[in-house]
């Protein structure tokens, strides 16, 4: 019991962790040594990073989509392991942890929803940028994705252990 | 001198050991008045021996104004000067055009008096929106065009403190005002979230009322599995009556043989 439980915050951790990195880091589209975010575009030139806002894309909304989703999935997720700690000591035995289950649950929606936005609008298609590979923190934020998945179902399947 | 608290010596000594202390911490707090007064002695010397040096006007403006087409903007231009204002002091605001290297002088303050030339440019467009008094020497620009894109230089002077640098303040004049680059995103999250807390709060209020009306039950249950339910079911004795006659049926059906609870019917 203690094992699984170690599991699940191990996992819930991880999952917060994968999160801030994919939000924060500039590696979501890749050409190159020149790499483009949710947050700003860098160029490798003259062997240092110049960093400049994404500001003229065409469709501004999408990114603000993007972004807005990403910062709600990683508030959710550590509201979740907040939340989970708290039904953890406070809850009646034999409970469920739904409460834990439902946003960790939101999360994941939020993850999705900002990951498929950005596969289906970036990188434009007349823009210079067609030429690379998604880079490491859209992989994260897929992966997120299916972590906080599989770990919101443990949460609503999970019961606290009883008296009796 | 280490603090030490008389509370602490409690023994057949302590008269004299507190006279100790006492005069222990008299001296410290000498001391420390005499350390204090010298450090102010000190400080004033240096603000006096580095004064001269020190006595430079200085002018602070923003860095960058923003504005909109068609509507005002405000430059604000805050000096502080270590001498005390006296009547010649002066006030004079330039612009550079954008590219342009000459400057054009559009305000002027002496004497007390503002002197707004009305150049073809700015022609019933400065205002003077300051006070002296406050040391704030801001102009209003109305009816913004894109002319109007360039430097603003505020400069001051006041007599005797006439050393100072001039402060410039960029203006740019977009067709619309330019949205802050966090605030559309922040103003999703806020509201995803203020809407989730809103949820929250409704669940728990409704909660809140179905328990009300639940109570009676809950106290039955609480009685019969024989938790404390003690001042609970203290306040709603009657209900509890009531309620045990209305679900009998439920109540022999459970069959817990528990001590605690038959005494409780009893006593009740």
């Amino acid at each position: 019991m203690l094992i699984l439980l170690a599991l699940i915050c191990v996992l819930h951790v991880a999952t917060i962790v994968m999160l801030f990195i994919s939000t924060i880091d500039s590696s979501w589209y890749i050409m190159g040594t020149n790499s483009t975010d949710i947050w700003k575009k860098c160029i490798y030139v003259n062997n240092s990073y110049s960093c400049v806002d994404v500001t003229d894309y065409e469709n501004q909304d999408y990114l603000r989509a993007v972004q807005a989703l990403m910062i709600l999935a990683v508030i959710f997720s550590c509201f979740s392991i907040f939340s989970f700690l708290v039904q953890l000591f406070t809850a009646e035995p034999r409970r469920r942890f739904f409460i834990t289950g439902g946003i960790h649950m939101l999360c994941c929606l939020c993850v999705m929803c900002a990951a498929s936005i950005y596969t289906a609008q970036f990188p434009q298609p007349k823009s210079q940028w067609t030429a690379g590979t998604y880079g490491y923190s859209y992989i994260l934020a897929w992966i997120c994705f299916c972590l906080s998945f599989i770990n919101s179902i443990i949460y609503c399947v999970l019961r606290k252990k009883g008296d009796d | 001198f280490a603090f030490q608290f008389p509370r602490l010596r409690i023994s057949w000594g302590l008269h004299l050991r507190l006279r100790l202390l006492d005069q222990n911490l008299v001296k410290t707090a000498m001391a420390v008045k005499g350390s204090v007064a010298a450090g102010h002695f000190i400080a004033l010397f240096c603000i006096i021996a580095v004064l001269p040096s020190a006595t430079a006007i200085k002018i602070y403006t923003r860095n960058k104004v923003y504005g909109v087409r068609g509507e005002d903007v405000r430059l604000s231009c805050y000096f502080w000067s270590w001498e005390w204002l006296s009547d010649d002091v002066t006030l004079s605001w330039s612009f550079r055009p954008e590219g342009s290297r000459e400057t054009i002088s559009i305000f002027h303050y002496n004497n007390g008096v503002p002197y707004i030339p009305n150049e073809r440019e700015f022609k019933d467009r400065v205002e003077w929106v300051g006070n002296m008094g406050w040391r704030d020497g801001s102009i209003k620009i109305k009816n913004l065009d894109f002319t109007d894109n360039g430097t603003f230089i505020c400069e001051a002077k006041n007599p005797p403190d006439i050393v100072g640098s001039p402060s410039s303040v960029q203006l740019v004049v977009y067709e619309k005002g330019p949205v802050q680059a966090g605030v559309v995103t922040g103003a999703i999250v806020g509201a995803v979230l203020g809407l989730a807390l809103l949820i929250v709060v409704l669940i728990y209020l409704i909660k809140c009322l179905m328990g009300r009306r639940r109570v009676p039950v809950k106290d039955i249950s609480i009685v019969e599995k024989g938790k404390s339910g003690k001042a609970a079911s203290g306040r709603q004795g009657q209900v509890v009556y009531a309620s045990l006659d209305q679900s009998s049926k439920k109540f022999h059906s459970e069959k817990k043989s528990k001590g605690v609870e038959g005494s409780k019917k009893e006593k009740k």
